[in-house]
């Protein structure tokens, strides 16, 4: 009993020496140095961490909300931010409402799937379709691309890119066979797209 | 005895002819086989393909920021390329290689990115990312 008494007397003695020692050597730049490792690492996690979705706003809680399935949490450390006509205001968390266009960029918590909130910019989200133009209703200015309906007017930014540019054209320009990129939205889901901006690629 | 002699000699000498003979004929040249006949295809000659076009960078999801941003890939060699964001539009012609590179200015917020193309057959080919510009808190 005494000579496991005593060898652990040595062990013991022997680590605190050992301790006290290496406490001694570090020095105040290997110190600085440690800590600019392990703020980098923090970054690094950090930025691995960030996260961006868009979607639309399927339900708002008392801190959180949903775009999709995605949970977003809030905290009072979170900006929110509203873009219209290109014009942006901040706005509060009891501005979101179910059906908002909303970008999110925050962390994200691999373990729930959960997005904390750093900033919530609502916008309305332009939907892109892209195709050939099979079919123009000229009354109703509506063009069909394989399939789908779009509805461009007057109102619409029209450019088609040619050989050498791209060059500011007309609704009227666009035949058939033309193919389109257009960016839009839909007023009511069963509508054509609304189209702001439409580009022509001829063939 | 001259006859056993005389038959034996005959034998021989139609053995050796025999023998000549079959070496002759499993020597000659043999005679090339009948050609035949190629299939006809029911189909149409494919048309030429395309490299399908990638948009390299940006990554969809990614938050960006700063505009312009740079977008990057890859198609046909000397294929022009479209490039085109709800604020912006651009056009790039493709290198030897088919790769592409143009600075394209975002919105801030969500950001769809198309990279277009029209093929041979003058499909559009399409590639899309979605990016997220974020805003500079002040």
């Amino acid at each position: 009993m005494k000579k496991i008494f005593f060898v652990l007397f040595l062990t013991a003695n022997c680590y605190l020496l050992t301790a006290s020692v290496f406490a001694e050597t570090a020095t105040p730049s290997a110190s600085q140095e440690l800590l600019d490792r392990v703020a980098t690492k923090v970054a690094t996690l950090a930025e691995k961490m960030k996260k961006a979705t868009a979607g639309e706003i399927t339900s708002v809680g008392s801190k959180s909300f949903f775009i999709g399935d995605t949970k977003i949490n809030v905290s009072e450390v979170t900006t929110y931010y509203k873009i219209k006509a290109g014009n942006r205001t901040t706005i509060d968390f009891k501005n979101l409402v179910k059906g908002d266009d909303a970008a999110v960029i925050g962390t994200l918590d691999s373990a729930t799937g959960e997005i904390t909130a750093r900033q919530v910019i609502v916008k309305i989200q332009r939907l892109t379709l892209s195709g050939k133009v099979t079919i123009i209703d000229a009354k109703k200015n509506i063009y069909t691309l394989d399939g789908k309906e779009a509805e461009i007017d007057s109102t619409t930014a029209v450019k088609t890119a040619t050989a050498a540019a791209i060059l500011k054209s007309k609704y009227s320009d666009i035949k058939v066979g033309d193919n389109l990129i257009i960016y839009g939205y839909y007023v009511k889901p069963s509508t054509p797209l609304t189209t702001l901006k439409a580009l022509i690629i001829p063939q | 005895m001259n006859e056993k002699f005389i038959t034996a000699g005959i034998g021989i000498a139609f053995g050796i002819a025999l023998a000549i003979g079959f070496f002759i004929f499993i020597s000659r040249p043999k005679a090339p086989p009948p050609p035949q006949p190629t299939p006809i295809s029911q189909n149409p000659p494919a048309p030429q393909t395309v490299n399908p076009l990638t948009i390299d960078s940006p990554s969809d999801g990614d938050i960006v920021t700063a505009s312009p941003l740079i977008v990057s890939g890859l198609t046909s060699p000397k294929a022009t390329v479209v490039v085109t964001g709800p604020a912006d539009e651009q056009m790039v012609l493709a290198d030897d290689k088919g790769q592409f590179m143009v600075k394209l200015k975002l919105e801030e917020g969500e950001n769809t990115i198309v990279a277009a193309v029209v093929d041979e057959r003058g499909t559009l080919q399409t590639d899309k990312k979605q990016v997220v510009l974020e805003i500079k808190s002040q």
